[in-house]
């Protein structure tokens, strides 16, 4: 057994495959299965690990838990010019939010710019795939969603908002797109279990108890039931508890779907985590030519960079710049997993009776 | 009366002031009951810093051509669901509304709409076109990129602005949600404050000229910038501002954008306004009950140490606008000097010949 600071490579077809296979032992579509994989890959090899494969074994225990609906059966409530409403009814976060991206991108088309929204979902996880998807369609993207209340407001402790996740992605000529995604607080969700999956302390000021007290160590709270009781910060107090509760009131409260305390986390696995989030484009065509749009984003790009540098610092990156190079290298490296994951991933194939990776998995 | 007490106003003596020295420059009737609206609006919920404080800066502005009256708004690109609009370096105050009412007026037939503007001036007080949105039973936001006082983390340059983004959602009972607020961690005029009562800031604040943190207020107004809130989100979400107006709109980005001073400075912002018809996503009763659910949830949170109650975003601004409607606006003494001396200098009433009241 590989010791947990241990990490092995693994190349991103094999694990792509091995995690479409474990999918469709369960009942998800050879199509779905592949938009569930590519959006945990995409997370893997930019190096966010927390949104990566470890959530294969999460996602597919829900599913066969029944908390997960893994056919995602969605339903179109509202269809207009430039909006819609989508009911997932308790399918995978994934596929309901790449159905929704789509039909931004075709609304966006022809309207300018589209708002989808998703209700009754489970998490998508990797939030900047999905607008990702608009870069194709010479677009810009953007996503929001809701989740469990983990922050504060200014000058509470009681948990009243969630990390809720917000993405941009924005095109650009020979410089990277820019990517910004970014949950509310000053810590994502998915990164805490990460944290307390490796026995590791977080940051100070990441998270407080119920009582205002700081705590840096996740596996505390995890003893309480997973994570309960914790109270995460905010990112910049009331400005990201402010940007939290907007995202709130522009998906669930807004499209009809569960909103605070009547949403659930991943856990328990029989229980749809009833999320909401929306799905947007803005055709870049109708506000300016495509072509001279992205130079211009080049020029943004070049003079953000072009900055005297604090000493000790390299250089200046954009969001979503480190990830993307990230990307580029681990296509070749491969995905280093550590030995939870890999141990996590070896039980699920061998439950599932699929092929693991050769001499990996 | 004495000297460093306030004096007391009502929305209309100050709205009515500011037209007339607005008028007295050149700008359009109509024109000067928006700017004096907006930022008498500012005045009425606390926020000083928008509201009359800015009048001397535009009627300077406007004399000196950095802000311009006799324009017209062009409609550059007009699509169902966006349009943009060249402001021709006019009013912004102005733009904006214009540009929220265009939102809303294509929201209410596709559901969701965007509006640029280019070439447009600082809007200053956000919410005042923003909350538009809320009396068509809309959700309303906009956002606008600035002249960049801010480094990027790890950067000791000026590269990029204090980018504020506004919301506003409808309420039922109680007061809308309404949140107006900049990237940067503070705004500028508690730097300005601190230094002028010598005091020092927390650290988390902003850094000096090389780029470290610092305590000292006059390291940020000396070559330093404020930071950006939640560090790199803030920067994050103002690089997202800046692209969708400045870059997007086809007018000025990072330093192609003009600070006010000095007065004939051409800001050349760009501007994002947003509507979001609730209508086509659920009953618009029902939609304002569950934010009146949802802001009772919030405020019903355990109070940290110290806090006496929860605000929900704008509802300070909300309370304070009806205290002050009743009982008038505070203006200190050098405010209210410096608005004489503007009427001496325009030749119009004085503002104490308005009949203030102690």
């Amino acid at each position: 057994m590989v010791n947990s600071r241990e990490h092995i490579y693994v190349n991103a077809e094999s694990i792509k495959a091995f995690a479409i296979r474990a999918f469709m032992a369960v009942g998800v579509s050879q199509y779905d299965a592949e938009i569930t994989t590519n959006s945990m890959l995409q997370a893997a090899l930019r190096g966010e690990g927390d949104h990566g494969m470890r959530l294969v074994a999460t996602w597919i225990n829900k599913i066969k838990a029944g908390g997960t609906n893994p056919k995602t059966p969605i339903s179109i409530i509202q269809n207009h010019t430039s909006t819609a409403l989508i009911d997932a009814n308790a399918g995978i976060g994934a596929v309901a939010a790449a159905k929704a991206m789509e039909m931004a991108i075709e609304k966006a088309s022809s309207s300018g710019a589209a708002f989808v929204g998703v209700r009754n979902s489970n998490s998508y996880a990797n939030a900047k795939y999905y607008p990702m998807m608009a870069l194709e369609s010479k677009m810009i993207g953007f996503t929001f969603s809701n989740s469990i209340p983990l922050i504060p407001p200014y000058g509470g402790l009681t948990p009243k908002s969630g990390t809720n996740p917000i993405a941009f992605v924005v095109p650009s000529k020979n410089e990277l797109p820019v990517i910004l995604d970014m949950s509310t607080a000053t810590m994502a969700f998915e990164r805490l279990r990460v944290y307390a999956s490796l026995g590791k302390k977080v940051p100070p000021g990441a998270i407080i108890s119920s009582t205002g007290h700081t705590i840096d160590d996740p596996t505390l709270l995890e003893k309480k039931g997973f994570l309960k009781g914790a109270v995460l910060q905010a990112a910049g107090g009331y400005k990201g508890f402010g940007l939290s509760l907007m995202i709130n009131l522009m998906t669930g409260v807004l499209f009809d779907g569960a909103f605070m305390d009547d949403l659930r986390e991943f856990t328990p696995a029989d229980e749809t985590e009833k999320v909401s989030f929306v799905l947007g484009a803005i055709n870049i065509n109708h506000f300016m030519p495509y072509d001279r749009f992205i130079e211009r984003m080049d020029e943004f790009i070049l003079s953000i960079k072009d900055s005297d540098l604090a000493s000790e610092v390299d250089q200046i990156y954009l969001p979503g710049e480190k990830g993307s190079i990230r990307y580029k290298a681990r296509l070749k490296e491969g995905i280093p997993l550590d030995s939870p994951t890999i141990e996590t991933l070896s039980a699920m194939a061998k439950e599932l009776g699929i092929e693991g990776i050769p001499g990996k998995i | 009366m004495n000297t460093g007490t306030n004096k007391i106003f009502t929305a209309e003596m100050l709205r009515s002031f500011s037209e007339t020295c607005l008028q007295s420059v050149g700008t359009h009737k109509a024109d000067s009951v928006i700017i004096a609206d907006n930022m008498v609006q500012a005045n009425l919920r606390g926020e000083d810093s928008h509201g009359v404080q800015l009048l001397p800066i535009w009627v300077k502005r406007i004399n000196h051509g950095g802000i311009k009256t006799n324009v017209t708004m062009e409609l550059v690109e007009d699509h169902p669901s966006t349009a943009l609009l060249n402001a021709n370096d006019g009013i912004g105050q102005v733009a904006a509304v214009q540009a929220m009412h265009l939102a809303v007026k294509k929201a209410t037939q596709t559901g969701f709409a965007l509006v640029g503007v280019q070439h447009i001036s600082s809007y200053t007080n956000a919410k005042h076109s923003t909350m538009i949105a809320l009396d068509h039973k809309m959700i309303g936001f906009s956002m606008s990129n600035a002249n960049p006082i801010l480094f990027a983390p790890g950067g000791i340059t000026h590269r990029i602005g204090t980018n504020p983004i506004a919301f506003a959602v409808p309420a039922k009972h109680e007061f809308p949600v309404v949140l107006d607020m900049s990237t940067a961690v503070v705004g500028h005029e508690r730097i300005r404050e601190a230094v002028r009562q010598n005091i020092p800031i927390p650290s988390e604040w902003g850094v000096d000229k090389a780029g470290n943190p610092t305590n000292d207020p006059n390291d940020i107004w000396e070559g330093g910038s404020l930071n950006h809130f939640g560090g790199y989100k803030g920067f994050g979400l103002a690089v997202i501002i800046e692209a969708l107006t400045g870059v997007l709109m086809d007018a000025g980005f990072t330093t192609g954008v003009s600070e006010w001073f000095p007065y004939e400075n051409i800001e050349d912002r760009g501007k994002l306004f947003g509507a979001l018809n609730i209508e086509h996503f659920i009953n618009y009763d029902t939609f304002t009950s569950r934010v009146d659910t949802l802001i009772r949830e919030v405020r019903a949170s355990k109070l940290a140490p110290g806090f006496e109650r929860i605000y929900l975003p704008g509802e300070k601004g909300f309370l304070e606008s009806n205290k002050r409607t009743s009982q008038g606006i505070p203006l200190d003494a050098r405010m209210v000097e410096q608005l004489e001396a503007l009427a001496l200098e325009l030749n119009v009433s004085k503002l104490n010949s308005l009949n203030s009241t102690e």
